[in-house]
C-alpha cells in the first residue's frame, strides 16, 4: 500500500544533491523507505493526499521530512508553514537541509517551528556524517509522536 | 526662521519707519505754523509802523504848514510837500499791507477822507501866509524852530525805517532759524530713517544668512537621508548577492567534492595511482574554495551584523579558542605563555573569532620553529590597555605592515603557508566594529605580535578613562 512504512520524505529539486543524499542514506541502509518530492507542491500533495497521491492512506505519515528551501513552484518555507499549520502534520519532525544560512531563512524557519536546520557542508565527509547523524537520531533514537486517535480507532 | 517671525519683523520696522516719518512731518508742520504766526506778527508790526509813520507824516505836514504860516518862509513848504507825498505814499503802502483784511480796509477808507480833509484845510491856509508875504527875524526864529521840529520829524522817519528794516531783518532771522531748524529736523529724521533702514537691512541680511544656513542644513539632511536610503538599498542588494553566492556557489562545490569522494572511495582501488592523486587534488581544491567562500561570507556578514556586547572574560575565551584549534596543534609542542587577561565589554562570539584567527596564524607561522612560543597578555601602550598575541614565528618585514589587514593580502607563498588572506581582514573588521584599533609589530624570522584595543563599544572593564570615553561618545 502506497505510503505505508514511508520513513523519510526527501524534498529536493537538485539532482546532484538528491543523488548524494540518497547515496549516503543507502550506505546507511535508510534508503528503502524514502519518498522523494522534486518540488514543494509535490511534497504537499504527498502529505495531504492530493494530486497523484490522492489515493494514499492519510494516516500513514513519514517519520521525518528532509526539506530543501530553494524549491520550484512552492518553496520550502511555504511547505514548512503549511505542514506546521495543519494539526494532522504539525508533529512530523522537519529538518531543513539547505545550502545557505544567509538571509532571514534561519529565523523564519524557527519561527515556523522547524525541528532542526542544517547547512549542507561542502566537505562530503562532513555531509555524510551529518546526514547519518540526524537520520539515525530522528528514526532510531527519537520516539515519534503517537498516531492520531481516530487512526488507532480504525 | 519662521514666516511669522518675518512678518512681525517687517511690521515692527514698518511701524518704526512710519513713526519716524510721521514725527518729521509733524515737526515740519509745527515749524511752518510758528513761521506763519511769526510772519503775521511781523506783518502786524509793519502795519503798526506804517500807521505810526502815517501819523508822523500828518503831524509833520501840519508842523511844516504851521511853520510856513508863522514865518511865511517858502522854504517851509518843502517839508510840507515832502510830508504830503509821504502821506500819499504811506497810505498806498498801508492799503497794500492790509489788502487781506476787509475790516481794516473799511477803516482805512474812513481814514483816507479824514486825512484828505485835514490836508485840504492845511492847503487852504497856505495862501493866507503867502498873502502876508513878509519874512521877519521872528519868522526866521520860528522857521528855525520849525526846522528843528521838522528835523525832529526826520529822525522819526528814520526810526520808522530802521524799525521796518529791523522788522524785515527779524523776519529774515526767523526765516533763517526756520530753515536751520527744518534742516536739522530733516537731517535728524533722515539720519534716524537711514539708521533704522541700516539696522533693518543688517538684520534681514543676518536673518537671510541664517535661513540660508538652515536651508543648507535641511538640504544636507535631505541629501543624507537620500544617501542613507541608497545605502540601505545597496545593503539589501549586497545581502541578496551574498545569499546567492552562498547558495549557488557552495552547491556545485559540494557536488564536485561529493562525487570525487565517492569516485575515490568506490573506484579508487581500480584506478592508476596518478588518477587517485588527481582526484585528491580536485578534493583539496574544492575544500579550499569552500573555505574561501565561507570566509568571505563571514566577512561580509560581519559588516551587516550588529554586535551583541556582553561583559566577557578574555581568559576563558582564549582557552576555548585554543581547544578549538586542537586539530591544528596536533602533536606539536607549544609553549603557551598566557599572562593576565582582562574582562571586556565585547561580542563574545566575534571576540572568540579574533583569537581563533590570531592564534591560528601564530600556530601556522611558528611551524618552522623547533620551539614555538605563543604569548598572550595585556599591556599599556600610549595610555591605553592593549591585548596582545605574540609569537616567535617567521614574522614579516614591517614595510608590508600596511598590507597586512587587507582582504586577499598575503605576505607568504601558498606553498609555505596556506591561507586565503581573509583572517586578519576579519580580525580588523571585528576590532573596528568594537570601536577599537589593531596594530602589528614584527621582525623577519624573529616573530610577530598583534596588539589591539577595544574602543567605545567594547571597553576594557575597570578602566575608568575608557569607561568615561564610552559614556561621553554615546552622549555625543
Amino acid at each position: 500500500m502506497e505510503g505505508s512504512g514511508i520513513e523519510i520524505l526527501l524534498v529536493e529539486d537538485n539532482p546532484a544533491d538528491l543523488e548524494l543524499t540518497l547515496h549516503v542514506l543507502r550506505r546507511n541502509n535508510l534508503a528503502n523507505r524514502i519518498e522523494v518530492a522534486r518540488d514543494g507542491e509535490e511534497a504537499l500533495d504527498f502529505l495531504f493526499c492530493a494530486g497523484k497521491h490522492s489515493g494514499r492512506n492519510p494516516n500513514q505519515m513519514p517519520k521525518l521530512i528532509l526539506l530543501d528551501l530553494k524549491l520550484p513552484r512552492v518553496d520550502g518555507i511555504e511547505v514548512l508553514r503549511q505542514v506546521k499549520a495543519n494539526p494532522k502534520t504539525k508533529s512530523i519532525p522537519i529538518t531543513v537541509l539547505t545550502s545557505s544560512k544567509e538571509g532571514n531563512d534561519l529565523s523564519r524557519c524557527y519561527e515556523l517551528g522547524v525541528n532542526s536546520y542544517i547547512q549542507k557542508p561542502v566537505d562530503f565527509d562532513k555531509f555524510r556524517e551529518v546526514v547519518k547523524q540526524f537520520s539515525l537520531y530522528w528514526l532510531v533514537v527519537n520516539t515519534p509522536p503517537p498516531p492520531p486517535l481516530h487512526a488507532t480507532a480504525n | 526662521m519662521k514666516a511669522k517671525t518675518y512678518r512681525i519683523l517687517y511690521a515692527l520696522f514698518g511701524i518704526a519707519l512710519a513713526l519716524q516719518i510721521g514725527v518729521a512731518a509733524l515737526a515740519r508742520r509745527a515749524m511752518n505754523r510758528s513761521v506763519v504766526a511769526a510772519q503775521w506778527v511781523a506783518h502786524t508790526h509793519a502795519v503798526v509802523a506804517n500807521l505810526t509813520a502815517l501819523r508822523l507824516s500828518v503831524l509833520e505836514a501840519e508842523n511844516a504848514r504851521r511853520g510856513f504860516i508863522v514865518t511865511n518862509d517858502a522854504r517851509q513848504l518843502e517839508p510840507y510837500t515832502a510830508a504830503v507825498e509821504a502821506i500819499l505814499e504811506e497810505s498806498r503802502e498801508l492799503r497794500i499791507l492790509i489788502a487781506d483784511n476787509p475790516v481794516q480796509l473799511r477803516r482805512l477808507d474812513k481814514l483816507g477822507p479824514l486825512i484828505e480833509a485835514r490836508m485840504a484845510l492845511l492847503g487852504d491856509s497856505v495862501p493866507l501866509g503867502e498873502q502876508r508875504g513878509r519874512p521877519s527875524s521872528v519868522d526866521d526864529q520860528r522857521r528855525h524852530t520849525c526846522d528843528g521840529r521838522s528835523s525832529r520829524g526826520n529822525p522819526g522817519d528814520g526810526s520808522r525805517r530802521e524799525y521796518l528794516a529791523g522788522e524785515t531783518s527779524s523776519g529774515m532771522e526767523s526765516e533763517k532759524i526756520y530753515h536751520r531748524t527744518v534742516s536739522l529736523v530733516v537731517a535728524g529724521g533722515c539720519t534716524a530713517i537711514a539708521l533704522v533702514l541700516a539696522v533693518f537691512f543688517f538684520l534681514t541680511h543676518a536673518v537671510r544668512k541664517r535661513r540660508m544656513a538652515e536651508e543648507f542644513t535641511l538640504a544636507s539632511n535631505t541629501r543624507l537621508q537620500a544617501r542613507t536610503q541608497e545605502l540601505e538599498a545597496l545593503n539589501e542588494e549586497l545581502e541578496t548577492f551574498t545569499y546567492s553566492v552562498s547558495h549557488d556557489l557552495r552547491a556545485p562545490l559540494r557536488h564536485i567534492h561529493g562525487f570525487s569522494k565517492i569516485l575515490l572511495e568506490d573506484f579508487g582501488p581500480k584506478m592508476e595511482p596518478d588518477a587517485q592523486k588527481f582526484l585528491q587534488r580536485i578534493q583539496e581544491a574544492t575544500q579550499q574554495m569552500g573555505r574561501l567562500v565561507d570566509d568571505l561570507l563571514n566577512l561580509s556578514r560581519l559588516g551587516r551584523q550588529d554586535i551583541n556586547v556582553q561583559i566577557t572574560g578574555i581568559h576563558a575565551l582564549v582557552k576555548e579558542a585554543i581547544e578549538d584549534l586542537h586539530t591544528e596543534i596536533g602533536e606539536r609542542k607549544i609553549d603557551w605563555r598566557i599572562g593576565e587577561l582582562p574582562f571586556v565589554e565585547c561580542d563574545p562570539g566575534l571576540m572568540k573569532q579574533v583569537f581563533a584567527n590570531l592564534l591560528s596564524n601564530a600556530l601556522k607561522y611558528t611551524r618552522p620553529k623547533e620551539r614555538a612560543i605563543i604569548e598572550l597578555g595585556q599591556a599599556t601602550h600610549d595610555g591605553r590597555i592593549e591585548i596582545f598575541v605574540r609569537d616567535n614565528g617567521v614574522g614579516f618585514n614591517m614595510k608590508y605592515a600596511d598590507k597586512l589587514f587587507g582582504v586577499f593580502q598575503r605576505l607568504h607563498r601558498q606553498e609555505d603557508f596556506e591561507g586565503m588572506g581573509v583572517g586578519l581582514a576579519t580580525v580588523l573588521r571585528i576590532i573596528n566594529k568594537h570601536g577599537g584599533q589593531i596594530r602589528a609589530e614584527a621582525e623577519l624570522d624573529k616573530g610577530a605580535g598583534f596588539y589591539f584595543t577595544l574602543g567605545a563599544r567594547g571597553s576594557v572593564q575597570g578602566n575608568q578613562k575608557q569607561e568615561g570615553d564610552r559614556v561621553w561618545k554615546e552622549a555625543v
